[in-house]
């Protein structure tokens, strides 16, 4: 062991460093954005951890900040604890966001299932989705359009603008066909009314 | 309206095994056989194995360590943990 002492003191002067505790954590829901995890000790709200994950043979890696923790009644000392991915860097090959795209993009090999169900937004019933390991995490032009189709129907931003829109349109089509249909009546009438009306005495021939 | 959460969650009916590593800030004080004293914010269990990074002037190094122990001291009017670890490997 004293080549290592020897090591540290090699470092110098003031020696900083980080002391990291890894806690065993299960993770039973995702989404792009966060987790909930399962785990028999309580972590404080706020801090900041790097979240590893056994998948397939495979170490999954993401920062997340915990955002609530709480005690599971009647468990003893089982807590689920809240976290949201840290976004301080582009999701790496072995990044857990880039898994969740995987499987939402439908990235996935036919032969293992993933279980998995999907959840309504309010955290309602579960609905279950078809999900397998993940492949890669590749983007592709179908996954692309998919996702955009799916925003496109999942977002209502911008709603005001649309009502506004189509009220415009409307009234726009509406006073198109009241022109069309009263604009040669009104050209008759005045026609009807240049032939009626006499013209001056004197203003024949000149 | 939008929903009060963003993205839709999957509930994984097996979940996925794994940690979550939370780190902290320490200062080393002293080292000898074997054995490194660290001052910090947050105490620790005796017989927890923890990771430390060190660095310094020279290059950082890693390595497996475990609480021997974890005393209370006050530095600059805050209340800090002494801890005794013994390096592992």
């Amino acid at each position: 062991m004293e080549p290592v002492t020897q090591s540290i003191e090699a470092l110098g002067g003031e020696v900083f460093g980080v002391l990291a505790r890894g806690i065993p954590a299960r993770l039973i829901e995702i989404s792009r954005s966060g987790c909930l995890l399962e785990s028999s000790h309580r972590v404080g709200d706020g801090i900041v951890g790097e979240l590893r994950l056994e998948v397939g043979g495979e170490l999954l890696v993401d920062d997340v900040r915990v955002t609530r923790c709480v005690l599971v009644e009647g468990s003893g000392s089982s807590y689920l604890v809240g976290a949201e991915f840290v976004q301080t860097r582009r999701p790496g090959e072995r990044s857990i966001r880039r898994a969740v795209t995987g499987i939402l993009r439908g990235l996935v090999e036919p032969d293992t299932p993933l279980p998995a169900k999907k959840l309504s937004k309010n955290g309602g019933r579960a609905k279950a989705i078809t999900a397998t390991p993940i492949v890669n995490s590749v983007s592709t032009g179908e996954g692309v359009m998919k996702d955009l189709l799916a925003r496109f129907v999942r977002e209502d931003e911008g709603q005001d603008v649309i009502e506004y829109a189509l009220l415009a349109g409307l009234l726009t089509t509406g006073v198109i066909v009241f022109i069309n249909s009263v604009g040669d009546k009104v050209l008759g009438y005045f026609d009807a009314l240049d032939t009626a009306i006499p013209p001056p005495p004197g203003a024949g021939a000149p | 309206m939008r929903g009060s959460r963003r993205d839709p969650r999957f509930a994984l009916s097996v979940p996925w095994e794994g940690s979550l590593r939370i780190p902290g800030d320490v200062v080393v004080e002293r080292c000898s056989g074997g054995e490194v004293w660290v001052v910090s914010t947050s105490p620790a269990h005796r017989g927890e194995l923890l990771t430390l990074d060190l660095a310094g002037s020279g290059p950082p190094m890693t390595m497996n360590v475990r609480v021997v122990d974890s005393v209370p001291v006050p530095i600059d009017g805050a209340v800090r943990h002494r801890l005794r670890l013994a390096i592992v490997t």
